[in-house]
């Protein structure tokens, strides 16, 4: 069934909130706490008249794209060699448990020993994607159907037709779920990589300065930024692993 | 063909305990029994898809065969005339298949638009397109929700591909079909 696309379905609660927001300014009174929606969207459009927005924006999108393709890549890999190699799995298992419950900060301070801090939001968004993908992965891997499995061998179908017409398809749902979720989570980590780390020119260190100078519009701004730019490449991916149909009626 | 003192369990439930078969080597040979007896088993050990815990099976080897399996197998969302096309037919094209089996309207429907009958015609038309270069043709309840009058046209459709066939079935309909019953 395909969701309901009728405009009220989402204009309706982003007007509730937007009103919300702008009831709770108006109780607070005070900027630096709330600021208003009309102070956050004209410096916003301060903002967007700079060429340092452009450069900012494009290059933390750079990083945080670069990790989570990064992520994505090596989770699916991972699945691939542990779906295959059960001692593997054994060995991995418990590290990526560690690795998911270690406070992200923790990381990030480390991360930053090793790398150029330009580079520490990319290992970071990566690390974070890593297990979603690698988890869902494997689940995927493990739901196929065997029968269709067994099918593809008795009919000597060729390995690509095999994961081309029954492997992907059964495990791509899942995927493009743990896909959703860990672009959002690679967001997070990664502009939050960027506070820590201060790159020359990235939204965290722009978030970080917002901080340090009690610039609450600003911090708003800059994360409204971030929330439109995830939302925008998980709706691209959500189109590209989903949007395609099989051929059948 | 012939089967040597086969013993095959799963698990702890004993299937055959030294069975011995001689199955003609050419014709339409029908294996009938009542439902549990090793039908399906029988064909699976035959097409290797299980191995037997003693015993011999003198037939022609898997890659020489196509097996029908007992359920559909049908990939999901995928075209009738795609499912015949990945199992790289020769000679005959995709739709002459599906016209040969009565489903030239349906060539671009997915399983989950066919009916019961319908999907099992297209299984069985995507076995016969694999099978028909092949030594031997094993047919798991080929005519499972198939009507009687379609069952003797499908049948001269297989009897016309002039391969060793060896089929299960329960019905009188199907059975008809067979030069040979072997009843288990």
């Amino acid at each position: 069934m395909r969701p309901d696309r009728a405009p009220w379905r989402w204009l309706l609660p982003a007007v509730f909130w937007l009103a919300v927001w702008w009831l709770l300014a108006l109780i607070v009174g005070k900027e630096l706490l709330i600021p208003s929606p009309p102070l956050v969207v004209r410096t916003l459009l301060e903002l967007v008249v700079t060429g340092a927005f452009w450069r900012y924006t494009a290059l933390t999108l750079l990083r945080i794209t670069l990790g989570l393709l990064l992520g994505i890549v090596l989770g699916i890999l991972t699945a691939l060699l542990t779906n295959r190699f059960s001692w593997l799995h054994a060995l991995l298992a418990p590290a990526v448990r560690v690795v998911r419950a270690t406070p992200v900060a923790s990381f990030i301070i480390l991360v930053l020993l090793w790398v150029a801090n330009g580079r520490v939001p990319v290992v970071i968004s990566a690390l974070v994607v890593l297990p979603v993908i690698w988890e869902s992965t494997a689940a995927g891997l493990r739901s196929v159907d065997r029968d269709l499995l067994e099918f593809a061998r008795a009919y000597r179908l060729t390995r690509l037709d095999t994961w081309r017409r029954i492997v992907i398809p059964s495990m791509l749902p899942q995927l493009a779920a743990a896909v959703c979720t860990a672009i959002g989570l690679a967001w997070k980590s990664g502009v939050a990589a960027e506070v820590l780390c201060l790159p020359k020119a990235a939204v965290g260190t722009q978030v970080y300065f917002s901080k340090l100078y009690l610039d609450t519009p600003a911090l708003f701004a800059w994360t409204l930024i971030v929330v439109a730019l995830s939302l925008t490449v998980e709706r691209i991916a959500r189109r590209l692993l989903l949007g395609r149909k099989e051929d059948g009626k | 063909m012939k089967l040597t003192d086969l013993t095959f369990s799963y698990g702890d439930k004993r299937v055959f305990q030294a069975l011995t078969l001689a199955l003609p080597d050419e014709g339409i040979t029908a294996l009938t029994g009542p439902s549990g007896c090793g039908k399906t088993t029988l064909l699976r050990l035959i097409a290797r898809l299980e191995t037997p815990q003693r015993g011999s099976i003198d037939a022609p080897p898997p890659e020489q065969i196509a097996l029908l399996f007992q359920e559909d197998r049908l990939i999901p969302r995928l075209s009738a005339r795609r499912q015949i096309e990945l199992v790289r037919p020769k000679g005959k094209d995709a739709d002459a298949w599906l016209a040969a089996v009565g489903l030239a309207d349906e060539a671009d429907a997915a399983p989950e638009a066919l009916s019961g009958g319908m999907r099992r015609r297209l299984s069985l038309a995507r076995c016969l397109a694999y099978g028909q270069d092949k030594r031997l043709l094993l047919l798991d309840e080929p005519f499972t929700g198939v009507d009687a009058e379609r069952i003797k046209a499908l049948a001269a459709l297989i009897r016309s591909m002039g391969i060793p066939v060896l089929f299960t079935a329960h019905d009188a309909e199907s059975l008809g079909m067979a030069d040979t019953i072997i009843s288990l």
